[in-house]
């Protein structure tokens, strides 16, 4: 298992009331898997995603990361981690606007002591891999919103990571560049990249092999929120 | 640290107001430090060099070995009693040996009374400064003879009761009679004036009463036969040593070896010789640097405090504005040092870049207003050196509360940031 989460929660206090937006939430990645999380909009996705992505702890349960116990270590040893271990994709591709395409890929690779010269070859093949070799100069503003989200792939998978989670890679993009961000996704998981993606596009969704559904802090299958919701308004998940 | 001096120098450069505005502090702390230490310095160095424009001949004078007093000053006579007896002569193969030294172009040596010789005539007495001397020191000092005649061999070997007057202090003894062939009283003996000298004046340095006396350096003194000093004083007297210096820029070496042979050279525990006149120097000098400091310290302080606290605010601001940045670095892996380097080093940079601007607009500044006043303003390595890592000091100092800030953000705060 890449990821174990058992009976994780976490609360927000906002004001003197804590608002639990994660509630017993388990869950299980393994090697090679690609998995879709769905649910409407405030249901708790991004949180969990950060929990899973090491930049929010919960407030209580167990999570081992590729066996380890990650709510032992500090926060030195978790950048360590998530350097290492994690490529994370956003919705709004989070690239340094001042820094080439080249060197926005590179930054994982400077963070983990890669030499100068390795960092270029590794980077280079990263947005080759991505299909933008021909783009590798270009500065951010240069660049549509489809290879903006492809460079932040490139960054993702440039340290080999053991997990690509991604936060709605197709939430800012037009349908055909995110039916590319779709492919590219599809292949890199052929290649063995465990990839954990949320989305409230079931279309989206439907690129993983297995999709789970968070609702109201909770996680369920399919079936399960088709049946909880269906008693009471029978709506869709996709439209929140 | 490339890469971090490559974002710093960035930061700046895209925010070129706002880094101008913040180095503003820094810049006119360390202008203020480099035009006053490269002033003073100037002001010292003149000071300096218009005494070695005057004083080509230094006299080097026994100091009591255990009080460092002038043996011939009034704290001497104050603290030990009595005359040192049997220190005897400075023998001649010293003057031959302090002759040889570089920058050295002749010596003589003469017995001297500070001050303190009181000379009568008709019942007026004046005090002054008096000198035993052979023949060789008239010419060495640069004395020419205004009338009369200079001490010769004769008057030394024959012990003669003779005295040579400088002219100023004949002037003042004598008013307007003629002195040749007058006797006065020196001491408790008896002597017959013979000749009056007098030094030639720099003119050309000379603007007021007090730049006269520097140039002069006596009180204008009487000279008597050396041979005859022993029964003037009535035990044997210690003897000074004269030197005349050809090269400034060796004074003060010179002048040390020469104390050196003379130290060596006479056997005494109870004397050793200095110029009393260097030391003066070194005391003033040093009074001086001692008030520069103080101004500077006072200066440099409160400027770069404010521009210290200039670069923390900004950095502050700076932290802020790139949270999300932060929050980013920190989810692809970056470590706490490596942020916290990174603004240090833009702190650093900014301070850094701060304080060589200010070194330079300061010797500008500098040169300017010593072209003015028609004075050197000598820029110091050292003083450069000290002022920029001062101010990257002072980057360091007022960027670790900014640095640790930004550190120390959670990357999913960071990240959320808006
Ligand atoms: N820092 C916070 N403080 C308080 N409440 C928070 C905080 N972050 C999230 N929440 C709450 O947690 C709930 C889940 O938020 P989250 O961002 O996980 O939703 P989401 O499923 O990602 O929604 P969306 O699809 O709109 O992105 C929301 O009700 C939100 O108000
Ligand atoms: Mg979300």
């Amino acid at each position: 298992m890449i990821l174990e989460l058992s009976n994780i929660y976490k609360d927000y206090s906002a004001g003197d009331v804590d608002v639990p937006v994660l509630k017993d939430v388990s869950l299980s990645v393994k090697e090679g898997e690609y998995l879709s999380i769905m649910g409407p909009s405030g249901s708790g996705k991004s949180t969990l995603m950060n929990i899973i992505g090491l930049l929010d702890r919960p407030t209580s349960g167990t999570y081992l990361f590729d066996g380890i116990d990650v709510s032992s270590q500090n926060d030195n040893k978790l950048s360590l981690i998530r350097n290492k271990g994690i490529g994370f994709v956003f919705q709004n591709f989070n690239l340094m606007p001042r820094e080439t395409a080249l060197a926005n890929v590179e930054l994982p690779l400077l963070y983990a002591g890669v030499k100068r010269r390795a960092r270029r070859e590794l980077a280079a093949a990263a947005l080759e891999r991505v299909g933008l070799s021909e783009r590798m100069t270009f500065f951010p503003t240069q660049l549509s919103g489809g290879q903006k989200q492809r460079v932040a792939i490139a960054r993702a998978i440039v340290n080999s990571p053991k997990i690509l989670l991604a936060d709605e890679p197709t939430g800012a993009l037009d349908s055909r560049s995110g039916d590319q961000v779709m492919d590219l996704f599809k292949s890199l998981n052929k290649e063995g990249v465990t990839i954990v993606m949320i989305t409230h596009e079931r279309a989206v969704a439907e690129c993983a092999d297995k999709i789970v559904v968070i609702y109201d802090g909770e996680l369920m299958s399919q079936e399960e929120f088709s049946r909880k919701t269906s008693q009471r308004h029978g709506g869709d998940i996709s439209e929140g | 640290m490339i890469e971090n001096l490559r974002l710093s120098f960035r930061g700046i450069l895209s925010h070129k107001m706002r880094s101008a505005l913040t180095m503003l502090g820094i810049i006119i702390g360390i202008m203020a430090i480099i035009i006053i230490v490269s002033l003073i310095n100037g002001a010292s160095e003149q000071l300096k060099s218009s005494f070695i424009g005057s004083s080509t001949t230094i006299e080097l004078t026994p100091y009591a070995a255990q009080s460092n007093y002038d043996f011939f000053s009034p704290e001497y006579s104050a603290a030990e009693s009595g005359p040192l007896e049997g220190v005897g002569e400075i023998p001649d193969e010293a003057l031959k040996m302090v002759k040889d030294i570089p920058g050295v172009s002749d010596a003589a040596k003469a017995y001297m009374m500070n001050y303190s010789a009181q000379v009568s005539y008709l019942g007026q007495s004046s005090s002054t400064t008096a000198y035993g001397v052979d023949t060789e020191y008239f010419k060495m000092a640069d004395y020419r003879v205004i009338s009369g005649r200079l001490i010769n061999e004769n008057d030394l070997k024959q012990h003669n009761n003779v005295i040579v007057f400088d002219n100023q202090f004949s002037n003042i003894i004598f008013r307007n009679t003629d002195p040749l062939g007058k006797t006065v009283q020196l001491g408790s003996e008896l002597f017959t004036v013979v000749g009056i000298v007098a030094k030639p004046l720099d003119e050309s340095k000379i603007n007021n009463m007090e730049d006269y006396e520097m140039q002069m350096g006596y009180t204008s003194p009487v000279f008597v036969p050396m041979t005859s000093w022993n029964d003037l004083q009535g035990y044997d007297d210690i003897q000074i040593l004269t030197l005349k210096i050809s090269d400034p820029d060796l004074m003060i070496a010179a002048t040390n070896e020469a104390a050196d042979i003379l130290d060596s050279l006479i056997d005494s525990s109870v004397i050793t010789y200095k110029s009393s006149m260097l030391q003066d120097m070194a005391d003033s000098l040093q009074e001086t640097v001692q008030m520069t400091s103080l101004l500077l310290g006072g200066i440099a302080s409160i400027s770069l405090l404010v521009g210290g606290i200039g670069i923390m605010n900004i950095m502050l601001v700076s932290v802020t504005e790139r949270t999300r940045e932060i929050g980013l670095k920190k989810a692809l892996g970056a470590r706490r040092r490596v942020i916290l380097g990174q603004f240090l080093t833009e702190s650093v940079v900014l301070s850094g870049l701060g304080g060589i601007i200010g070194v330079l607009l300061g010797i500008g500044i500098a040169k300017l207003i010593a072209a003015f006043v028609m004075m050197p303003a000598p820029i110091s390595v050292s003083s450069i050196v000290v002022s920029v890592s001062f101010s990257m000091g002072i980057g360091i100092i007022f960027g670790i509360v900014p640095s640790v800030k930004a550190a120390k953000l959670d990357p999913i705060d960071a990240l959320r940031y808006e």
